[in-house]
């Protein structure tokens, strides 16, 4: 659920354009007609933002769809005019890179609900001239899935190489896996689940609820003004201290103290390093995210649940032709890494592929953005297996 | 396990195994048996393995694996999912080998099955004669820092396989990478073993 963009650009350390350089952020407006949402609402139409990177094939067979996480955008890769960081998984996407560019053409969107340049709660609703708001729909993974989908379709490609993407974009892959088989040659999913427990819906639940008690959220309707700045800051610090671990806070912070050589006895000011980040990470976020996005997208998470309420897991992947790469964190307490194994075990069990790589590190879950030296060539040599795999699941017709 | 004797079990293996098998290899370490399978045999292969540098190695030379404790079970499998199931070197460091090797055959139809002979006559001569826990080229450990955690000889193992009321279709036996025909419980540093259920 991480997108901690600004620590994970500094611990690549990246030249100014180098890798993808210039990249272009593209807008089409798909769902004329509205599309049928998971809730039943009927919604439309729908900007979605997207990047791509590389070159498609003439066979269109080498299409790698990247999903980001809570926080991130379409801008997976390369760098916007202008500013100085590159996309989020830049280490990762590029030429010569895990997701290389000089083999695959990658595409990345903006999921339903967000607030990078799809459609989403702070987008101008056309029948009143003024933003949604609450007056915006909730949205699921599937529907963000469906949106996705779309996007291919106006893109011509029907079959992608690979799915991939971390934390909630892990859950957009293994809901491709599960909702569109036949599409979907193989599925790289990271430090994620196949549902949300009880813990992850209760971090969830105090991150929304420490929005909207703030009074500036006013029900939503607050685009006039600043909006809910203090209740988004503490809901992004929860999320922070659910992304790292308690190793990686005690060599990080410990107890040490900022700017001081003993306790100020108070409250107003600062004592500790990790109260200094939090409400860095906090204030940071404020500027760069909507409160509303960030109500919808976690009642999306919270929603999730790949066998829709049953339980059998096994069920959703009967018969599937489709390649698995499960990878996890030894540290992750967000997303333990018991929860993708038993997706691995499930797929196993009714004879599907699945590889499965628990990783130890003590970065917790924002390790999925750090640990990139441990995880590129684990993805790099899966993509070259699913590229030689003769792909069953759509009786071989192609597109 | 020296290089040579390795390399003698993975060559039995790979002949024993008819080509486009469904295989899984518990224990694959970092996966070269499986590689071989694959790629000399077409054969559909994954492996389970603790060891997550042996789990990296295997995943980039582009195998399935799953990086997971054999102990935990095979219940992640379907049932005769398999054709063969390979416990190659694995079963002496296993804690419960027996209920390992009865599970496998609800998954595969076959056990290709290989260990370290106990029974070999350098240990005999160091535990008989010597008093010492054996040491030899294939049982390099200390006693402080061995894997193994059972220490069978081809004798026990044979009589364990009749106990079981599984058949033996095919056995070898290896001494510095080369075959071993008689006295093979004195003579072989290892011991390879394809069985099916009667």
């Amino acid at each position: 659920m991480t997108m901690n963009v600004d620590r994970e650009s500094e611990s690549a350390a990246p030249q100014a354009h180098e890798g993808l350089g210039l990249v272009e952020t593209k807008y089409v407006e798909l769902f004329q007609e509205g599309l049928e949402l998971e809730s039943g609402v009927r919604f439309g139409p729908i900007t979605v933002a997207y990047e791509t990177y590389g070159e498609l094939s003439p066979a269109r067979d080498n299409v790698i769809l990247v999903c980001h996480a809570l926080s991130g955008g379409a801008h997976a890769a390369g760098w916007l005019p202008g500013q100085k960081k590159p996309g989020w998984w830049d280490i990762m996407i590029g030429p010569g890179k895990a997701f290389d560019t000089n083999k695959y053409f990658v595409i990345c969107s903006n999921v339903l609900g967000s607030c990078y340049g799809t459609t989403g709660p702070s987008s101008i609703d056309p029948q009143t001239g003024k933003p949604y708001g609450l007056r915006f729909p909730v949205v699921t993974i599937r529907d963000m899935v469906n949106v996705q989908a779309r996007l291919l379709d106006y893109l011509g490609i029907h079959r992608v190489l690979c799915v991939t993407g971390g934390s909630m974009g892990g859950m957009q892959a293994l809901q491709w896996a599960a909702s569109r088989p036949e599409r979907v040659q193989s599925v790289i999913a990271i430090a994620t689940t196949w549902r949300h427990s009880a813990q992850q819906i209760a971090f969830n639940e105090v991150a929304r609820q420490a929005i909207m008690a703030d009074p500036a959220w006013n029900k939503g309707d607050y685009y006039d003004g600043e909006g809910p700045r203090m209740g988004l800051a503490v809901a992004r610090m929860i999320g922070h201290i659910t992304y790292l671990s308690d190793a990686s806070m005690e060599r990080k912070f410990g107890r040490r103290l900022r700017n001081r050589e003993r306790y100020g006895f108070d409250f107003t000011s600062i004592d500790f390093e990790v109260e200094s980040y939090l409400r860095y990470q906090g204030q940071s976020f404020v500027e760069r995210f909507d409160a509303n996005s960030l109500l919808y997208l976690t009642k999306a998470l919270d929603y999730f649940d790949l066998t829709q309420g049953t339980g059998e897991l096994r069920e959703v992947f009967l018969g599937t032709k489709t390649l698995f790469l499960f990878i996890t964190f030894s540290s992750d307490w967000l997303y333990p890494p018991q929860q993708l194994k038993e997706v691995a075990q499930a797929v196993r069990r009714v004879g599907g592929d699945a590889t499965y790589c628990e990783i130890n590190s003590d970065y917790g879950h924002d390790a999925f953005l750090l640990e990139h030296a441990a995880q590129a060539p684990l993805i790099a040599s899966f993509l070259e297996r699913a590229k030689a795999q003769v792909f069953e699941g759509d009786g071989g017709e192609g597109i | 396990m020296r290089e040579s004797n390795i390399k003698f079990i993975e060559d039995w293996i790979v002949a024993k195994t008819p080509a486009r098998s469904r295989v899984l290899d518990v224990g694959c370490g970092d996966g070269r048996l499986l590689e071989r399978l694959v790629k000399e045999k077409n054969a559909r292969g994954t492996g389970i393995e603790l060891n997550e540098a042996n789990v990296r190695q295997a995943i980039q030379r582009g195998l399935s694996v799953h990086h997971g404790d054999a102990e935990e079970g095979l219940g992640h499998y379907a049932d005769d999912g398999f054709d063969i199931v390979i416990f190659s070197l694995t079963i002496q460091e296993l804690g419960h080998p027996q209920r390992l090797l009865r599970e496998a055959f609800r998954v595969g139809r076959q056990l290709i099955v290989t260990f370290p002979n106990f029974g070999h006559w350098q240990a005999r001569w160091q535990l008989g004669v010597l008093g010492r826990a054996p040491s030899t080229p294939c049982l390099p450990y200390t006693w402080y820092e061995t894997p193994n955690r059972h220490y069978l000889t081809v004798l026990d193992w044979e009589e364990f396989v009749k106990t079981e009321g599984w058949r033996t279709l095919d056995r070898a036996f290896v001494s510095c990478g080369k075959m071993v025909k008689w006295l093979p419980n004195l003579r072989a540093e290892a011991a390879m073993y394809l069985l099916e259920e009667s």
